[in-house]
């Protein structure tokens, strides 16, 4: 039986918008230690010193701060967030491909406005079972509504 | 120069095709997995929970694709002197990638963009140290930075 099943598909095409709170010292100063990339260009201030406008962090940093901060009850059993997604098969779900195109460097205080759309969703077959990839397209623009981030990112669901 | 940057660290105005960058070692453990999984709120049993992983075939604890991601945009961010910044990731895990084992980042420049303005892009390839596997491959772009004085 198919994993694409009506409801699934009614999915295709679907978008939601979400805004980030403001990046901040302390956000970025977790991503820097705990990524293990020590570059100067996002050399944050020591505590207690005051941050200068525009400093730069680490590009990847949009990907952690705009990701739901969830209560318990909207987690499913592999440890994700199930809102915003088809439900396939067990519900369960891990990363596939990633492509990010960053226009312009990111810096404290951003905030990120995001619009995310399922563009597809096609089944396969894997060596232990069947999956599908749900492919998703995020713009994420500053409060100006310039566009900073464009992320396509494959999901697969089984 | 910063003893981040690699030795013999490229030049964005003349690098060319081919080019090799340095390569990164990498040895991630459990709290390294943790602490990054913190960082970019990814709850997921894959990295901290050893039952869940053995349930669905998985030996041990699996190091998060965005950590890999990451390093593969370290590794060209020290191969290039100051004065870049990242444009662009695109990296497919293609195996599970344990915690315990170390982990090699390779890479080159696969294509330099001369016209303006100028962009360069580096091939990657994670691979586990002890034999050979890939498990990742990625592509970075950079530019001439845009931000502050540059790195």
């Amino acid at each position: 039986m198919s994993l694409l099943t009506a409801d699934v598909m009614d999915w295709v095409g679907r978008s939601f918008s979400f805004v980030s709170d403001p990046i901040s010292l302390s956000e970025a100063r977790r991503f820097v230690a705990a990524s293990g990339d020590d570059n100067p260009l996002y050399a944050l201030p020591a505590p207690g010193e005051p941050a200068e406008a525009e400093t730069p962090v680490p590009p990847m940093l949009y990907y952690a701060i705009t990701r739901p901060l969830a209560p318990s009850d909207d987690f499913v059993e592999d440890g994700t967030v199930a809102e915003h997604r088809p439900l396939v098969g067990t519900g369960q779900t891990m990363g596939g491909s990633v492509e990010m195109e960053w226009l312009e460097p990111l810096s404290l205080g951003d905030q990120l406005h995001g619009t995310r759309t399922l563009v597809s969703l096609n089944e396969k077959s894997g060596r232990k079972r069947d999956f599908v990839i749900a492919e998703w397209v995020t713009e994420y623009r500053d409060r100006d509504g310039r566009l900073l981030v464009r992320e396509r990112y494959e999901q697969i669901l089984f | 120069m910063s003893k981040y940057y690699s030795e013999n660290a490229l030049a964005f105005a003349t690098t060319r095709v081919g080019d090799r960058l340095a390569t990164l070692e990498k040895r991630p453990n459990e709290v390294d997995v943790v602490r990054f999984c913190a960082a970019i709120r990814n709850f997921h049993r894959f990295h901290y929970d050893r039952s869940f992983t053995a349930e669905q075939g998985i030996p041990g604890i699996i190091v998060p694709g965005f950590l890999i991601g990451n390093w593969c945009i370290e590794a060209v961010s020290r191969a290039f002197r100051p004065g870049t910044e990242i444009s662009s990731l695109k990296f497919r895990n293609s195996k599970v990638a344990p915690v315990g084992d170390d982990y090699i980042v390779l890479g080159e420049v696969s294509s330099v963009i001369k016209t303006e303005p100028r962009a360069v892009f580096c091939s990657l390839e994670v691979k586990r140290q002890a034999t050979g596997e890939l498990v990742t491959t990625g592509l970075v772009g950079i530019r001439q930075s845009t931000s502050r004085e540059g790195n």
